[in-house]
């Protein structure tokens, strides 16, 4: 079962959201939806590198996909942008 | 000059209305929403939720029941298919037997809805909420068909892939414990996961032209969720209702209604902001520029799209070089699209299609039956998987095999009663091949409760008289002459009990097969099941309770139901069409063609992030490109040659034109080809055994079969590929073409 995450900071709320998703289940699949016109975002996990979930994800209506394999908690951010944090909790 | 411009001039006044009033243009429904969606590549914003927590038809419990049908009246089968996302339940096994055995969710799929005729889409044929293929369609050889294909799939509720460039990119996925999952480190495009939102419909078995509004896969539907389906239909009818060849009347009627509907979706793609989009949608409209300038058929349709062919009668002078016919028989159509076939299959864009003729006339009066009031009874199956997205994108839950939309569905007959069973697989197992075979009661409990172990792999024998009997009358739609009949071809032949002997419990299908058979209830009451099991099983295929298909329960004395299998005068002759190819008519007999993978499927098998590629003659698919071209009035004899390791088969597929297998060689099981038996049985897929290396040897032999086809008509342009259609859309395809003159020049 997929689950969307958007990201924005051209209007408020700034960040993710759901900063943090609970729903997910190991075999489902996120998506990352860039809801900014303008503005690139890059998510990545929060200890790793930009590129470790890919590259960045452009404006208007771009998206990507991240497959959850395993349960765990998974924290993330964006590469570009250090306000912008998130968690995926998935069990 | 515009493309509007370039057509203004052929329009009535009502259509140049659509240009000229923007409320109008409106109504033709032709912009996509600003969120945008998917043209060339894919560009999938936005998701719908899912909802879990539904509940399903328990497995078992259910009888089979028929598909919906759209048939054919007063000579034409008209109807729309009509493709759309929708929340559908699916059930899923738990791997285990204890409770809770089975779940059901809901997952985004797209999906087909039939309707009869060209009305209201009010009321479909089609079940809406549940896993379930699309419309039978039910016509007879001689009639025409008029379908409307619509894609109102809303893009913004598939967004599988990132966006990291406008065009001519692979649908892309990561793994949250880092790194990135698909594509494969080798895969490109376009043989790749793609453009999973735009299709088109393949009529799989029929025997048309391959072009225009035919059994044309070199198009591609864009999807559209916001077209005005009256004005569309509207469109569409003109094509039926005008006379004259595609390219030149009704045809031109239909791209200039779609050349305006591209540029409304290229209007409101640039209204709404979003550039990547509209790029996409203007690559296409330059590329019906091209192709409308070169003399090719456009390939970008806004929507919706027309198929009007007839099913054509035999013809040509008795005792000559026959011009073939549509086969009456089990077909079957599905989505075509290079780089999407895999993804919108197992989303379940599948459905029958059943063209009758004298074959069905002899069959129906078995008994004592009119063919109006027939006593046999008519069981049809399409066997699906239903799945959000290929395990190489995402690695999901295994699908059960899935029969008219239901798991384990059960069929009820009579002691001795005769039944006619049509079966298509649109399972697209990854194995090349699966043998199915009757399983007795007692079996089932063994190997459920371990008792009965497996023997080499597969189930063992069930007591006889425990277990229906098989007597197979066609493959692939194509009748089986008689002495094919009697003796039970077995075809495809299997790799691992490769001759003709008789074995009524068990057959064999690939993906993409079809197989027509009498099921003989045995005389006793009792209870069996259908399962399948691959046919070379590596040892990961050990738990029955996945494989079971059918359930069949035997109760009760016949009364009015048919027990009698056809005599030799009951049974219906072979076609002068379908005689076997001569060496005498063979054109050609030195091509072969040469299916490879670049290594062996290896651990984890098809969920692997570094899959392997797969070729045809050392190359993958190439669009403009083509491979083989072959002269109309002639036949040939072909060499399909598998050099793929790690127990690999291909079941090989062409479009337009049935062919004969003469021979075949599993270097796994044989020490030399076996030369088939004389009437050689036709068919559109065979599974080609994968290379092995014999015993004492250390080099490794690939497996072969040889076909003989004839290209009697119907030139044009049409593809041959892989029925694993994962291999299909990661390269393993090619361009045909056949010519109507004799200058050939192969294009490399």
């Amino acid at each position: 079962m997929p689950f969307q995450v958007t990201v924005q900071r051209e209007t408020p709320p700034i960040g993710f959201d759901p900063s943090d998703l609970t729903a997910a289940k190991a075999g489902d699949a996120v998506f990352w939806l860039n809801a900014d016109h303008h503005t690139t975002h890059q998510i990545c996990p929060k200890d790793g590198v930009a590129g470790d979930w890919g590259d960045p994800v452009g404006p208007q209506a771009s998206s990507m996909q991240v497959n959850i394999p395993t349960a765990g908690v998974y924290l993330y951010r964006c590469a570009l942008h250090d306000d912008e944090t998130g968690t995926l909790t998935v069990t | 000059m515009t493309a509007i411009d370039d057509f203004s001039e052929d329009l009535s006044g009502d259509e140049l209305n659509l240009i000229e009033h923007p409320d109008r243009r409106a109504f033709l429904g032709l912009a996509l929403t600003a969120a945008g969606g998917i043209v060339l590549s894919p560009l999938f914003p936005r998701m719908a939720w899912a909802q879990n927590g539904a509940s399903c038809p328990a497995p078992f419990n259910e009888d089979l029941l028929p598909v919906g049908e759209i048939k054919s009246v007063n000579g034409f089968l008209r109807g729309i298919i009509d493709t759309q996302y929708e929340l559908r339940k699916v059930i899923e096994y738990n791997g285990t037997l204890a409770a809770p055995a089975y779940k059901c969710r809901e997952h985004p799929l797209r999906t087909y809805h039939g309707y009869q005729g060209f009305g209201e889409l009010k009321k479909p044929v089609t079940k809406i909420g549940e896993a379930y293929p699309g419309p039978t369609l039910r016509a007879r050889v001689g009639e025409t068909v008029q379908l409307i294909f619509l894609n109102r799939i809303d893009p913004q509720k598939f967004p599988q892939t990132s966006v990291t460039s406008v065009k001519d990119q692979c649908d892309t996925s990561f793994v949250v414990t880092g790194g990135k999952r698909y594509p494969g480190a080798n895969e490109t495009f376009p043989n790749c996961f793609h453009a999973s939102n735009t299709t088109n419909l393949h009529f799989h078995g029929t025997h048309v032209t391959p072009g225009t509004f035919g059994d044309n896969v070199l198009i591609g539907v864009l999807p559209n969720p916001k077209m005005d389906v009256g004005a569309a239909v509207a469109a569409c009818k003109k094509v039926f209702d005008s006379p004259g060849h595609a390219d030149h009347g009704s045809g031109k009627i239909l791209q200039h209604v779609a050349a305006l509907a591209m540029h409304s979706l290229l209007e409101g793609a640039k209204k709404s902001g979003n550039t990547q989009l509209a790029e996409q949608i203007q690559a296409a409209i330059d590329a019906n520029r091209t192709d409308i300038a070169a003399g090719e058929w456009p390939q970008y349709w806004p929507g919706f799209y027309v198929h009007h062919f007839q099913l054509p009668l035999p013809s040509g002078v008795p005792g000559k070089f026959p011009v073939m016919g549509q086969s009456p028989g089990t077909h079957w159509y599905h989505c075509h699209q290079h780089g999407s076939t895999t993804m919108q299959i197992l989303n379940g864009m599948a459905g029958l299609f059943i063209i009758t003729g004298d074959y069905d006339d002899k069959l129906l009066v078995l008994g004592g039956g009119t063919v109006a009031k027939p006593k046999i009874k008519e069981q049809v199956m399409i066997f699906q998987l239903f799945s959000e997205q290929p395990n190489l994108v995402n690695a999901t839950p295994a699908a059960l095999v899935q029969v008219n939309g239901q798991v384990v569905p059960t069929v009820r007959m009579k002691r001795g009663e005769v039944q006619w069973w049509r079966i298509a697989n649109a399972a697209m197992k990854a194995h090349g091949i699966d043998q199915y075979l009757f399983i007795s009661q007692a079996v089932l409990d063994g190997l459920q409760n371990k008792t009965i172990p497996l023997v080499k792999g597969v189930p063992p024998p069930s007591a006889d008289g425990s277990v229906p009997s098989l007597n197979q009358t066609a493959q692939d739609g194509v009748q089986f002459d008689w002495q094919n009949y009697v003796r039970r071809a077995q075809w495809p032949p299997s790799a691992t009990a490769p001759s003709t002997t008789p074995n009524p419990k068990t057959f064999h299908l690939a993906p993409g097969n079809r197989a027509d058979f009498l099921v003989k209830a045995p005389a006793a009451d009792g209870t069996a099941y259908l399962v399948f099991w691959p046919e070379k099983n590596a040892g990961g295929f050990n738990d029955v309770n996945k494989n079971v298909v059918v359930k069949v329960i035997v109760a009760g004395d016949p009364t009015t139901e048919n027990t009698a299998l056809p005599t030799e005068a009951q049974y219906p002759k072979l076609p002068e069409d379908l005689a076997d190819i001569t060496d005498d008519e063979i054109n050609e007999r030195h091509r072969k063609l040469t299916f490879s993978m670049s290594k062996a499927p290896g651990a984890g098998g098809g969920t692997r992030v570094d899959p392997p590629e797969f070729f045809i003659d050392g190359k993958q698919f190439k669009e403009g490109t083509i491979d083989q071209i072959m002269l109309m009035g002639t036949a040939e004899e072909w060499n399909l040659v598998n050099t793929s390791p790690g127990g690999t088969s291909h079941p090989f597929h062409i479009h337009i034109n049935p062919f004969q297998i003469t021979e075949i060689f599993d270097p796994a099981t044989m020490t030399e080809p076996k030369v088939m038996e004389k009437p050689w049985v036709w068919g559109d897929v065979i599974s080609i055994p994968a290379s092995a290396t014999p015993a004492g040897s250390t080099t490794a032999v690939p497996g072969h079969v040889r076909i003989r086809s004839r290209f009697v008509d119907f030139p044009g342009k049409f593809v041959l590929h892989c029925h694993i259609l994962g291999h299909e859309d990661r390269g393993m395809m090619q361009l045909v073409e056949v010519v109507d003159n004799h200058t050939v020049i192969k294009h490399h």
